[in-house]
């Protein structure tokens, strides 16, 4: 037992005193930290250069385009500055809208026009243009059978696809418009029905002192995605962080001639499971400076109730598990290469795997409960990650699904140190040409 | 009592035999030198030796213990290739190799060896600063600091200077003084005449050579002659009694053939020239060695 410690510490020191470990882990937080501030700088560093815009209002007596100009002069008199005081800042572009009127209204002076503007577009002289359709003051009954009128649209058309702002802006004043023109009320009658929002919140509880029903917190909804979503990319990145120089570590070592001198100390399991160890010690120690940051985050944004103590308890059981189930097979697979060139084919299938929770992560933050996401929950190689992303999701899952997952992923990562030890005494000192894949299955089973 | 005993030992890699029912028993505190030609099993033999390799067949003992466990502390073992990692500190990787044979506070005996080969001053600088020589004494260091009673050298002093090759092979003969038991590789015929009480050749898997240099010497019998003559370029083997020739340019060596008349042939060097040696003696180690593993032993009808 001794000499695996040796071992571990000595894989332990190498790992973490390196100056690109030290330069890793301080990085990341920074450029994580970083492209946020960069971000949020962004947004208020946007082009405030005017925007034109030409509108084609097509309905009879063209009722649409001067409520729609007064709207955009209304905001870019007081929307589009940061502060609203004297020293007001401009953060965003003005929309300046100007009327494009068509001669004769008929689908071939309608299209002669949509190139005319798409030209425009195209020589910079306007950003995009609307078209609004004859009929969009035509009702819809609900249940009719009669398909709306062809001329019922609103159009935009531009070569800036990605610029949101102006037609989320469209959409909302178009739709107060026509409901002023449809139902014959003044606009500023309309706007006061503001949409109601939604408050989404977790379930009641009794005080189990006071017989008091407690109201539940105010769940953040972006915490509620975060917070899951970054344990699991944490541990993913954890694992590839300590377990590649793992592999990588054994590759020199047999390459130097190293292992045939540690192997002359103790015997080739032994030293797997002590550089097992050392990846164990290298990932808990990222695992403590990042929990550490994201606890103290949590607390400044006020969301410490997502990481509560049993879900860090849970994160801990998992990436332990994960790192010597990964970290097993990365160490197997540097015994079996003789140089680093060779452990990139034969890592190539463990990383496609080791990649399926990521896949999946956006369902499972989704629904926790999809039948995909049970499912690949309990595929082992797939479980440290989705079963901490369904337990970090309130209310998470069962008890007994958890404890499952648990069982079964230790059964496997046993039989991968296992397996890993098996290929490791064959390939650590093997020389020459690398392992295929066939023959680390043949030393697993036939030794 | 035997340090190492082995036997009936068997081991084969897929299809090739590398070592073949070798038995082999090393005395304790003698140094034992293994010979043989490249590929012969001399490495595979002490890998086994190790437990490094584990023998298809046959029973290993090393210091009366069967077990890797149980001996492994107790023997050191330097291989053929060197092993240390480039990027540790010279002290950091010896005290790492120290504690990997069980040795617990190792900042003397570390500090004793680096004064004794000269490296102290090379303590504290990462491995990857060393020479070739310097590193071989880390690696060295590194096989005895945990005093084994056993130490195994594959190839200690090749690509050694003179002068680093006398501070390493004092070293070892003090390591026998005090009663270690060395085994060592080597290539170096010369060495292995001086330096070892016993010797072991395997020739392509199987003990071919056996005891010491004077009973290995004196089964080939006195049948070779060391020659200087100024002879004007003539070849020599068409003298009498004269089966093969080996010159080295300024020296010939012969071997004659059994029963042959030496003082014939002085008689007849005589007449091709000014003799200025004539020494009549055993084959050396590394005429031995040729005759098995050389070109003879290829042509030889088995």
């Amino acid at each position: 037992m001794n000499k695996i410690l040796v071992v571990a510490a000595r894989d332990y020191k190498a790992a973490v005193r390196t100056k690109s470990f030290i330069i890793t882990l301080l990085l990341m937080p920074v450029l994580m930290v970083g492209s946020g501030v960069v971000q949020s700088m962004m947004r208020t560093q946007t082009n405030t250069k005017d925007k034109k815009f030409a509108v084609v209002d097509r309905t009879a007596g063209s009722k649409i385009f001067p409520l729609l100009q007064r709207y955009a002069e209304e905001r870019n008199a007081k929307e589009i500055f940061e502060e609203k005081d004297e020293n007001r800042r401009q953060i965003r572009a003005r929309f300046l809208l100007e009327e494009e009127k068509l001669g004769t209204d008929t689908e071939d002076a309608v299209r002669d026009l949509r190139l005319r503007l798409s030209q425009r577009v195209r020589d910079d002289e306007i950003w995009g243009f609307v078209e609004i359709g004859p009929d969009v003051l035509s009702p819809v009954l609900p249940g009719s059978s009669t398909p709306p009128p062809q001329g019922r649209y609103l159009r935009y058309q531009t070569n800036h696809p990605t610029y949101e702002e102006f037609p989320t802006w469209l959409q909302i004043r178009a739709l107060l418009i026509i409901s002023s023109l449809q139902s014959g009320r003044p606009v500023e009658e309309i706007e006061k029905f503001q949409p109601l929002l939604l408050r989404r919140e977790g379930l009641s509880e009794k005080d189990p002192k006071t017989g008091a029903v407690i109201d539940p917190p105010v769940i953040h909804q972006v915490a509620r995605f975060i917070v899951p979503g970054v344990l699991v990319a944490l541990m993913f990145m954890i694992v590839m962080l300590s377990s590649t120089p793992g592999m990588q570590g054994v590759v020199e070592e047999k390459m130097q001639r190293i292992a045939e001198v540690l192997l002359g100390s103790l015997p080739p399991f032994c030293l797997m499971i002590g550089k097992l160890l050392g990846l164990m010690g290298v990932s808990l120690t990222i695992a403590a400076v990042y929990l550490g940051g994201g606890l103290w985050a949590a607390k400044q944004f006020n969301i410490l109730e997502f990481l509560s103590a049993p879900v860090l308890v849970w994160y801990l059981i998992f990436q332990v598990l994960a790192v010597f189930m990964y970290g097993s097979i990365f160490l197997a697979i540097g015994s079996a290469a003789t140089d680093i060139k060779e452990t990139q084919t034969l890592v190539m299938p463990v990383m496609l795997i080791a990649c399926i929770p990521m896949f999946i992560l956006g369902t499972a933050l989704e629904d926790p409960n999809h039948p995909l996401v049970i499912a690949a929950s309990f595929f082992p190689p797939s479980t440290p990650m989705l079963m901490m992303a369904r337990i970090a999701i309130s209310p998470g899952p069962p008890l007994w699904q958890s404890l499952l997952s648990v069982v079964l992923v230790l059964a496997v990562t046993i039989g991968c140190v296992y397996a890993a030890g098996r290929i490791f005494r064959v390939g650590i000192l093997m020389q020459g040409k690398g392992a295929k894949i066939g023959q680390l299955l043949r030393w697993v089973f036939r030794g | 009592m035997n340090a190492v005993q082995l036997d009936h030992v068997t081991k084969t890699f897929g299809p090739f035999t590398a070592v073949d029912d070798l038995s082999l028993q090393v005395p304790t505190g003698t140094i034992y030198g293994f010979i043989g030609p490249n590929g012969s099993g001399k490495t595979t033999t002490l890998r086994m030796i190790m437990h490094i390799l584990h023998p298809d067949s046959g029973e290993i003992t090393v210091l009366g213990e069967h077990s890797f466990r149980a001996a492994n502390n107790r023997v050191g073992y330097l291989p053929e290739e060197r092993g240390l990692y480039k990027q540790m500190k010279v002290r950091d990787v010896l005290h790492f190799y120290a504690a990997l044979k069980g040795m617990r506070d190792s900042k003397q005996a570390v500090d004793s060896w680096l004064e004794r080969l000269d490296l102290a001053a090379w303590a504290d600088k990462k491995v990857e600063a060393l020479s070739k020589g310097m590193s071989q004494k880390v690696q060295f260091i590194a096989t005895v600091v945990a005093k084994p009673e056993v130490v195994l050298l594959d190839e200690p002093f090749s690509g050694l200077d003179p002068v680093n090759m006398d501070v390493l092979r004092e070293a070892v003969l003090e390591l026998r003084r005090q009663g270690a038991t060395i085994i060592f590789s080597t290539h170096d015929m010369a060495v292995a005449e001086k330096m070892c009480d016993f010797i072991f050749m395997i020739y392509k898997g199987r003990k071919v050579l056996d005891g010491t240099l004077d009973s290995i010497q004196t089964g080939y019998g006195t049948d070779t002659v060391r020659v200087r003559i100024e002879c004007n370029g003539h070849s020599l083997m068409d003298l009498p009694g004269v089966v093969k020739v080996v010159d080295f340019g300024r020296w010939q060596e012969l071997r004659l053939e059994r029963g042959a008349d030496v003082q014939s042939l002085l008689a007849v060097l005589l007449t091709r020239g000014r003799v200025l040696h004539f020494e009549l003696g055993r084959p050396s180690l590394h005429d031995i060695f040729v005759r098995i593993a050389g070109v003879e032993k290829e042509e030889a009808p088995s």
